[in-house]
């Protein structure tokens, strides 16, 4: 197949020469093929006008000189190119604006169902991380509202949860025209309360019936708005009983977000539920290299393997990093070398928190609501095993401290005892979903 | 074709299709009118290939037909005959000849098949709207429209519905006029972009008519009709910025002040204002002060005290006048209100009374 602009060059040639030039002007000029697809051609013209014309004088002798230069060619059809797809040939002038400009900015989020186009799966990376998330949101793309209704979808902050929801909504619209519309639980809330005080509660209730697919971020800022749980229950059930698909997303599972009604927590439940956890080292490494694909300075194998492996926090701060270095080398105009990236991720890493070993002891067991002093004693209780064991887990696995020391200051312990703890939590780890649940959120308190 | 009508009203009707035609010298078509006749009704049709329009009009039809000639030439001919009511217009060896009782012409006509075609917006959910309403709105804030052709969204008017108003919103990036006109009844439709240059042809088109007219959209046409009259434009696909976010909600000083002093004032002080149209407001409540001031080396300077009701901090604050004196023809209120938050945030300039009407204007760099 001949490329797009190839193709098009050489139709316009043909077309050229059989017509005048000002009509040649007026109806080819700003028109291009934009895509190629099993025989079918998309052109993309500027206006209506346009074609209607082409559509009824032109069409067979396009169509004719297509099959001509590339064979495979069955059908013909015109889009209308969008204002700003247009190439902006106009040369800004350099005015001395003595007035200040009102601070607008081009908004690209849609106004109608609040998606930004800008997340799509093509850009979402899958990672063993996020591959049962991405698997779950494809099918419902297949089927929305028939399967894993609703889907809730949870992870830290940071890890493509929004991404996900949004290229979901972005996919459904495009490809079914369904009514899709995503909020946050803020707006929702918001909204609500405006909706309440100009006394026009229905409007604000028949505005979400009416969508086929609704999105909802950050669930977890429900936590204690009753009434607008209340809501939001009333909402649920009408769009889950009409087979609407309804998406959430929160930081925490639903049954560990506070202060929410458990009718909402068992619906939430109800349909899928997927955590994103934090990627790993190869999917930090894929998402690096696919947001440095664009650059003209790529970055090298041992700077992406450098990168994967020292920036550890969440995809946004990754994304900060890569941002930085791709300016650095654009500024430079060259590429970036590996120590250099390595300076400059030590300047940039967030500053680890200094967390003395009593601080965890003390934090650990509020989180568990035992008193501090038992960590140490001799004692053997069931419920200060367990605390006393995540806490030498966490000091060896996130402080690196040796495990004769931690023995030492959690009451003078043998160092096996420690080697033994962090074992059994490990082990555990691999069984228990809510002791992971409980140490992640124990971690996030001392980062 | 052989028709006879009416003068006047072939007129009336050239003269508004005549408007549309397109300027454009290399595709000679575009300049023309396309007439065609048959069963007792003359459609003419003229376009630029931004806006489009068909005019019809009851005639007799001699001979059904169609053909294309210079909108000017006609409009011309026609509008500077007077002493006859009748004309008749008849396509002899391809060309048109126009008659009356008392004068004949031929004009050259172009090949029909080269007119383009109108598109006929097709829309499920047509709504209709007051007209006397929409051009109101559109007034208010046309002249905020952005004439640069970089940013197509602010070279725009924007129309959104709320529940029981439509809001109108035209904006340069230096200044923002929003109007609300309230509507009794109407369908919610999304924001609509319309190209400011295609509103003042339909501001122009629609002016004589009262009555409600159907309005028909889809994603990259919009259409007014009545049953005699269709008029369609291209709609920018786009988002217009959410403004909403820029207007000060914490207003520091306030000034009220009747229009016509601020108005003659503002004329004065701009004799002599430099080269960028600076005007300088100081505003001192404590010693109940409002002043202008204008300063041009080549001119000189004025000084102008306003009598004026002032609230809040003092303030020292430049503008351009031409973005100022923009707004006052949309404010019916007697006095205005001007409030400002910042030297950076704009100036909101309101009538005391009028909540409908909104403008923004941003101060110059010092």
């Amino acid at each position: 197949m001949m490329d797009n602009k190839k193709l098009w060059d050489s139709v316009l040639v043909e077309m050229e020469l059989s017509l005048s030039k000002p009509n040649f002007n007026t109806w080819f000029k700003d028109t291009a093929i934009i895509r190629q697809e099993e025989g079918a051609v998309y052109l993309s013209v500027p206006n209506t006008f346009v074609q209607d014309w082409l559509g009824s004088k032109f069409h067979n002798t396009i169509l004719k000189a297509l099959r001509t230069l590339s064979g495979n060619v069955q059908s013909l059809h015109y889009l209308i190119s969008k204002e700003d797809m247009k190439e902006k040939q106009q040369v800004i002038e350099k005015t001395v604006q003595a007035t200040k400009e009102l601070p607008i900015q081009d908004t690209y989020i849609n106004k109608e169902d609040n998606l930004n186009p800008r997340y799509t799966f093509e850009t979402f990376v899958v990672g063993p991380f996020n591959e049962f998330a991405h698997a779950a949101s494809q099918a419902i793309i297949k089927k929305p509202g028939i399967v894993y209704n609703p889907l809730f979808i949870y992870g830290g902050t940071g890890h493509g949860k929004t991404h996900l929801i949004q290229a979901v909504g972005n996919h459904i619209k495009n490809t079914s025209g369904k009514k899709v519309f995503y909020t946050t639980s803020e707006k929702f809330f918001q909204e609500y309360v405006n909706a309440l005080q100009l006394n026009k509660p229905n409007f604000f209730k028949e505005k979400y019936r009416k969508y086929d697919v609704l999105i909802m971020d950050d669930i977890q800022f429900f936590s204690g708005k009753m009434k607008a749980q209340e809501e939001l229950f009333h909402l649920f059930n009408h769009l889950y009983e009409n087979n609407k698909q309804i998406i959430f997303s929160s930081d925490k599972h639903p049954g560990l977000i506070q202060d929410l009604e458990d009718r909402l927590k068992s619906r939430f439940s109800a349909g899928m539920t997927v955590d994103i956890p934090t990627p790993d080292n190869e999917s930090r490494a894929a998402i690096i290299r696919t947001k440095t694909a664009s650059d003209p300075h790529q970055l090298s194998k041992e700077i992406v393997e450098y990168l994967a492996y020292s920036v550890t926090g969440n995809i946004r701060e990754l994304e900060g990093i890569i941002n930085s270095i791709s300016c650095q080398s654009q500024l430079k105009d060259r590429e970036i070398t590996l120590s250099e990236v390595k300076n400059f991720v030590k300047n940039n890493a967030r500053p680890k928190k200094l967390v003395s070993t009593k601080e965890v002891v003390k934090t650990v067991a509020e989180f568990y609501n035992i008193e501090e002093q038992l960590i140490y004693d001799k004692t053997r209780k069931k419920e200060i095993i367990k605390p006393r064991q995540i806490i030498m887990y966490i000091l060896r696995e996130d402080f690196n401290i040796s495990y004769p020391a931690i023995g030492e200051k959690l009451g003078g312990r043998d160092h096996t005892t420690v080697m033994h703890s962090c074992e059994k939590i490990k082990n555990d780890m691999k069984l228990d979903d809510m002791l992971i649940q409980e140490i992640n959120q124990l971690r996030s308190i001392f980062v | 074709m052989n028709i006879e009508c009416i003068k006047e009203k072939l007129s009336y009707a050239i003269a508004k299709a005549e408007k549309i035609t397109g300027k454009n010298i290399s595709l000679p078509i575009l300049s023309c009118v396309l007439l065609e006749a048959h069963d007792s009704i003359l459609t003419i049709k003229a376009t630029n290939l931004d806006l489009g329009i068909e005019i019809t009009l009851p005639v007799k039809v001699n001979k059904p037909g169609s053909i294309a000639i210079s909108g000017a030439v006609l409009y011309n001919f026609i509008s500077n005959i007077t002493n006859d009511k009748n004309i008749n217009l008849e396509v002899v060896e391809g060309n048109l000849k126009v008659s009356t009782k008392h004068t004949k012409s031929i004009i050259k006509a172009f090949p029909v098949d080269d007119f383009p075609n109108i598109p006929k917006v097709v829309s499920d959910t047509p709504f209709t709207f007051n007209v006397p309403n929409l051009i109101k709105g559109f007034k208010s804030v046309i002249y905020s429209s952005s004439v640069s052709t970089i940013r197509p969204v602010l070279g725009s008017i924007m129309l959104s519905s709320e529940e029981d108003s439509v809001i109108f919103v035209a904006t340069d990036s230096f200044r923002l006029a929003e109007k609300k006109v309230a509507v009794k009844k109407h369908k919610e439709f999304n924001q609509i972009l319309l190209p400011f240059k295609n509103v003042g042809e339909i501001i122009r088109t629609l002016e004589d008519y009262k009555d409600d007219v159907e309005v028909k959209l889809n994603q990259n046409q919009i259409s007014f009709s009545y049953p005699d009259l269709y008029i369609t434009s291209r709609v920018i696909d786009g988002v217009f910025p959410d403004y909403k976010q820029i207007i000060p909600k914490d207003e520091k000083t306030e000034v009220v002040v009747l229009k016509q002093d601020f108005v003659s004032a503002l004329k004065i002080s701009n004799i002599f204002s430099d080269k960028f149209s600076q005007v300088t407001f100081y505003i001192n409540p404590k010693e109940k002060t409002f002043r202008i001031t204008t300063k041009n080396m080549d001119i000189g300077e004025n000084v102008n005290n306003l009598d004026a009701v002032l609230k809040g901090d003092e303030l020292t604050i430049s503008f351009n006048y031409k973005y100022i004196i923009d707004c006052f023809q949309s404010i019916d209120a007697d006095s205005i209100s001007l409030t400002f938050s910042d030297t950076n945030k704009p100036m909101i300039v309101r009538g005391v009374s009028d909540k409908s009407f909104l403008y923004l204007v941003m101060p110059m760099n010092k």
